[in-house]
């Protein structure tokens, strides 16, 4: 009597054929179906809000929104909180949380500024390549850090990462004593945050970049897979094998290091590394994150959603400040924007289950 | 039909502090056999299955699979021997499909570099199909995420799921318990095709009907100790008194055995 070997057997041809035609039947070409499968898109709903949104403020202010030194404006926006929002994701998914990652992108920016600036004590000014890789070095050893209370330490993500959020704008104050360290206009560095390509910003071309590797990690790798299973259901994950604590850190490193990302093109853009950048921004990266579809409950979201949540975001304060709406109330009306977004996702969760 | 043993399981200890969960047990399996375990809470039912899936290591006792000596130190080991585990919750992750969760842990890899493993998608969604034709679970597609499927639906692909990967022995912790009446009648005729494909099966279950319908032998567990052990033959009336007449402690096949 044989043992059961579902995997050791060849696939039939049956099997497969079956398969298929199970699959061709299910997407199959009527424009119909074709429609429905649009609509199942899960990005459907940020996508149109998106494209409604530029509509109206084309429509309101035609000569320049769609000029390119607006859109540079909006890409620059999108790109910065785009790649600390996809970082966010990464953590929330697993259902975690990093609220450290603006004063990340302060302590950051005003190490990589100090290394090549100033060097550090007897050190002379170091190249730029090195003071990026030393800063990136410093901060996925921040994301470890995380990583490793989270998991080994079982300490609340929020907590720990608060912890940091305080310490690094701190540290940031404390290194330049409050004062911004500033690069000599013509520093070669500062092409990063200031230099276009065909007028797309070189920022945003780093964000479609880093987008794309996030994208093809989530939906294409074990990893990928891992990180959601682990946000859907951590034990059934731990007892199917999934080194449940490695992806954890793996997640916590990817968000530091993308704020590090972050705080070295703000430095760039800036022409200096200051204590006070970035002020907030864990909760900007968070909204976007939120507004494009993220759970906090982790488990869902996509780079795809995140990337246009920022997009809205930038667009309507980008689109407010054309219409002249007072700066005030463009907080406001953002508030609102992000509780629909939820409570809309909210309701169409519990409708589908 | 000569009985082969799968695994022995002999003289298992196991205390919890001053608490002795498994007072010398011994269990065996053969090859191809429904063995239901029963017993009241505390009994040991549940401890004795983690010793085997590794999840506790036993103070003292011997584990052989295939009359061979082996060493199950974490659940790892247990599944590299052909042990696989059925969790009374399922143990599948709602929001990823059917396919994802049949494959969870052991995707198939296209291509590696590093760390970096690009999934075969299409060869996990084509097996996982395959795995579900054969063993006549009802579900319209592996692309279905966990969250739409039934209870009985998810207690199928769980159990599917333990059956993918060349098990030799599976062991199932109350299998019917969340389930509907209809449910629990599919449950049944999936282990009793499981059965028939060869696999051995362990089953925990309070519900002594269950048992009765697919086992083909019962071991019943007391205070820590093994107090029967027999084939299930007769009427379901009679084979329910009997064994609640062990698990009470009204009767005792092994009492001769205790040595403390």
């Amino acid at each position: 009597m044989g043992t059961m070997q579902f995997n050791s057997q060849p696939i039939t041809e049956m099997d497969r054929i079956e398969a298929t035609k199970k699959s061709t039947e299910k997407h199959s070409s009527s424009w119909t179906k074709k429609l429905a499968k649009i609509l199942k898109f899960r990005e459907i709903n940020v996508t149109i809000a998106f494209l409604i949104l530029c509509l109206f403020f084309y429509w309101q202010s035609p000569d320049v929104f769609l000029k390119p030194a607006n859109l540079a404006v909006i890409m620059r926006f999108v790109a910065t909180f785009g790649l600390l929002a996809i970082g966010e994701l990464f953590v929330i998914i697993t259902g975690g949380i990093d609220l450290s990652v603006g004063s990340m992108t302060a302590l950051t920016g005003v190490i990589v500024a100090t290394l090549m600036v100033k060097g550090v004590g007897s050190i002379p000014a170091l190249s730029i390549p090195l003071s990026v890789i030393i800063v990136i070095i410093l901060a996925s050893l921040v994301g470890l850090w995380h990583g490793f209370s989270v998991t080994k330490m079982n300490i609340p993500p929020f907590i720990i990462t608060l912890g940091t959020w305080l310490m690094a704008r701190g540290l940031a104050a404390y290194i330049t004593r409050g004062y911004p360290i500033v690069f000599e206009s013509d520093f070669p560095f500062l092409k990063l945050g200031q230099g276009e390509i065909f007028q797309i910003p070189i920022m945003f071309i780093i964000l479609v970049v880093i987008a794309i590797v996030s994208s093809f990690t989530l939906n294409s790798t074990t990893l990928g897979r891992h990180i959601y299973a682990i946000g859907g259901n951590i034990e059934a994950a731990r007892v199917s094998g999934v080194h449940v604590n490695r992806v954890r850190i793996f997640c916590y490193i990817t968000s530091s290091t993308l704020a590090c990302l972050v705080g070295i093109i703000l430095a760039s853009r800036l022409g200096q590394g200051t204590p006070t950048v970035g002020t907030a921004y864990e909760l900007w990266a968070i909204a976007a994150a939120v507004i494009g579809g993220t759970s906090l409950f982790g488990g869902e979201g996509s780079v795809i959603g995140v990337i246009l949540g920022a997009a809205i975001m930038g667009v309507m304060i980008n689109g407010m400040v054309l219409l002249n709406i007072s700066s005030y109330l463009q907080n406001v009306i953002l508030g609102i924007v992000l509780v629909i977004a939820v409570i809309y996702d909210t309701l169409r969760r519990n409708r589908s289950k | 039909m000569t009985a082969t043993p799968i695994v022995e399981m002999v003289n298992i200890r196991k205390n919890f502090g001053a608490v002795q969960a498994l007072r010398s047990v011994a269990l065996t399996l053969n090859q191809g056999e429904v063995l239901g375990l029963v017993g009241d809470n505390a009994a040991g039912k549940s401890t004795l299955m983690k010793v085997l899936s590794g999840a506790y290591i036993p103070d003292a006792g011997d584990i052989l699979i295939n009359s061979q000596k082996v060493h199950i130190a974490n659940p790892e080991d247990s599944r590299r021997l052909g042990i696989e585990m059925v969790y009374q919750d399922y143990a599948l992750v709602n929001n990823l499909d059917v396919s994802a969760n049949v494959f969870l842990g052991r995707e198939i890899v296209k291509w590696k570099l590093g760390p970096i493993r690009l999934m075969d998608k299409k060869s996990m969604e084509v097996q996982a199909q395959s795995l579900i034709g054969r063993l006549k679970i009802e579900i319209d597609s592996v692309r279905l995420r966990v969250e739409k499927l039934s209870g009985g639906q998810r207690q199928a692909v769980a159990i599917g799921r333990a059956t993918a990967f060349n098990a030799k022995v599976i062991i199932m912790d109350e299998p019917t318990a969340a389930l509907s009446v209809a449910a629990i009648g599919k449950v049944l005729d999936l282990i009793r095709e499981l059965k028939d494909l060869g696999s051995s099966i362990i089953m925990i279950s309070h519900r002594i009907e269950d048992i009765f319908e697919v086992s083909d032998r019962v071991i019943v567990l007391r205070h820590g100790r093994k107090v029967a052990d027999y084939p299930v033959c007769g009427d379901i009336r009679e084979f329910r008194e009997r064994i609640v007449s062990y698990m009470i402690g009204a009767k005792d096949d092994f009492s001769e055995q205790i040595t403390e």
